[in-house]
């Protein structure tokens, strides 16, 4: 199993024209572990993560993906074995409605070179961790909201990559398809694979992350595991950490400016 | 970990969901045949009892049976787009995109399957039209060099309407662009009426139609069982050529939208 880190960026910063949507960012994914990702909107999340997937190239600083330097910006070669070891799950479901889960599973399966002796245990064994698999043969279009969010999230990992980056996968999911996407995402990291999630769900942050960072205004305000952000910033709950560092109550109403506090940056 | 895609795995997998999503809409297939029956019956009563310069004992309705079938494949090509800009609405498209595939292998695997549906709905025309009393007297060997010219054309067509729809992104406009393009290249062709009874200006403009070249290809090998010359042919090759390379570059600013 390698070690180390999958991604890293150093000093990263972004930029859209005259705005400034991250700023002087240092952040490791390291192999093996849940990295969460948290701060109120427009904090920066989403764009730190695309960087991190090496999608988005920062305005400045650096980013490794994979040992690829600048892979945002990298040749068609680097860029293809970027997509084969990553699965970057945007917050939009992407699915094609008229298509069946099986099927859907089995296009992205050939399109991500997954071994055509393989394709359909992949597909049973996503099927069965997220549990959809009394529905994968009828279309897409008959699931509900939930189910299709599952089906998105298998998607992203039909490859199995070693580094997968979800954002706010659990928008629309109930208890049970939470509770099998935290469990899905601690087996990936046990069998030595990096993850980073983007959620505003604190609570699942306490229970499911090795490594927190959180960000607000495009700046890294803490990085550590729970356990460290809670003895240097004091109380008992990354709840209030959050509170402490942003000024923000996370359960309640942002402070009357009707977006989550000051922003500098778009909405994540 | 895994290998790169195969080029023909992608293509085989593409062109099979193209397939089946063609296959699930049944109302679709059946007003795409709708559309040339119609147009064979009024065209075929319209002209029969106008004197057309036709050559040999040719009646209007084998004239024009091969028209209607090219123009058939033309206007469904028109159209191949459209199920593009649904793809980039649910955002399934660009999923596809940033995969490890090639975007060539990607755009081939749709073109080949509509390609494929739109020549088996060109010979379904021609069965329609020898049921209505055309006389087709094809030859093997001409037929299968004039269907290599009609499948091209039907992949520029593709191939443009996909380049169309990945820029405007909009069904609207896609309606729009569909009657822009069809009905000055089937009115300035020979697809409905012999060039030998155009004006001299039409007669000149047809010859340089993309439509004319298939047509007239198509029609030797279906009436008098003549090979299509290679003049017919190269220039169908050219354009569907760069027509491919116009949609891939569109494909890869699609996906770099991300």
């Amino acid at each position: 199993m390698e070690t180390g880190e999958a991604s890293s960026v150093r000093r990263a910063g972004k930029s859209y024209a005259s705005t400034r949507v991250l700023a002087d960012v240092d952040l490791d994914l390291p192999r093996g572990s849940i990295t969460v990702l948290l701060g109120p909107n427009g904090a920066g999340k989403t764009t730190l993560l695309r960087i991190l997937a090496g999608i988005l190239p920062p305005s400045e600083g650096t980013v490794e993906v994979l040992g690829i330097a600048d892979p945002a910006r990298a040749g068609r070669k680097a860029l293809s074995e970027l997509r084969r070891r990553t699965g970057y799950v945007p917050q939009e479901v992407a699915l094609d409605p008229e298509m069946t889960g099986s099927e859907t599973l089995a296009l992205l399966a050939a399109l991500h070179g997954v071994p055509r002796p393989a394709r359909a245990g992949r597909i049973a064994e996503l099927a069965a961790a997220f549990r959809t698999t009394a529905h994968m043969p009828r279309p897409v279009a008959s699931w509900s909201g939930g189910l299709k969010r599952r089906l998105h999230l298998a998607a992203g990992m039909i490859h199995d990559p070693d580094l997968l980056l979800l954002d706010e996968p659990t928008a629309g999911l109930d208890p049970e398809g939470c509770d099998a996407l935290w469990a899905e995402l601690a087996r990936r990291a046990g069998a030595g694979r990096a993850v980073a999630v983007v959620t505003h769900d604190l609570a699942a942050a306490e229970r499911h992350a090795h490594r927190v960072a959180l960000l607000d205004g495009g700046r890294l305000l803490a990085a550590g595991s729970p356990a460290e952000l809670h003895a240097r910033h004091g109380g008992a709950a990354l709840d209030q950490v959050y509170r402490r560092l942003t000024g923000r109550d996370p359960e309640g109403p942002p402070r009357g400016d009707g977006g989550g506090g000051p922003r500098r940056g778009r909405a994540t | 970990m895994n290998a790169a895609p195969g080029e023909w795995d992608v293509v085989r997998a593409v062109a099979w969901r193209t397939w089946l999503i063609t296959w699930r809409r049944p109302v679709h297939l059946a007003f795409s045949l709708g559309q040339p029956l119609i147009w064979i019956l009024f065209f075929g009563f319209l002209f029969q009892r106008y004197r057309l310069d036709l050559p040999g004992d040719l009646a209007y309705l084998d004239f024009l049976a091969p028209g209607v079938s090219v123009m058939t494949v033309l206007f469904g090509a028109s159209q191949v787009g459209i199920g593009w800009i649904r793809d980039l609405q649910t955002g399934f498209l660009p999923r596809l995109l940033n995969t490890p595939a090639r975007p060539a292998s990607i755009l081939a695997g749709k073109l080949l399957a509509d390609v494929a549906r739109l020549l088996l709905q060109s010979l379904a025309v021609l069965v329609l039209a020898t049921a209505l009393g055309a006389r087709l007297r094809p030859s093997p060997g001409a037929l299968l060099l004039a269907l290599a010219g009609l499948a091209l054309f039907a992949a520029a067509f593709s191939a443009l309407s996909c380049a169309v729809a990945l820029t405007v992104k909009a069904q609207e406009a896609m309606g729009t662009y569909v009657h822009l393009v069809n009905m000055p290249l089937l009115f300035t062709s020979t697809a409905l009426v012999p060039r030998r009874q155009m004006p001299g200006w039409l007669a000149g403009l047809s010859r340089w139609n993309p439509l004319t070249a298939t047509v007239e290809a198509w029609r030797g090998a279906l009436l008098s069982g003549e090979a299509p010359a290679w003049t017919h042919l190269l220039p169908l090759a050219a354009l569907s050529t760069l027509l491919f390379l116009v949609a891939l570059h569109q494909m890869r600013r699609a996906a770099a939208r991300y």
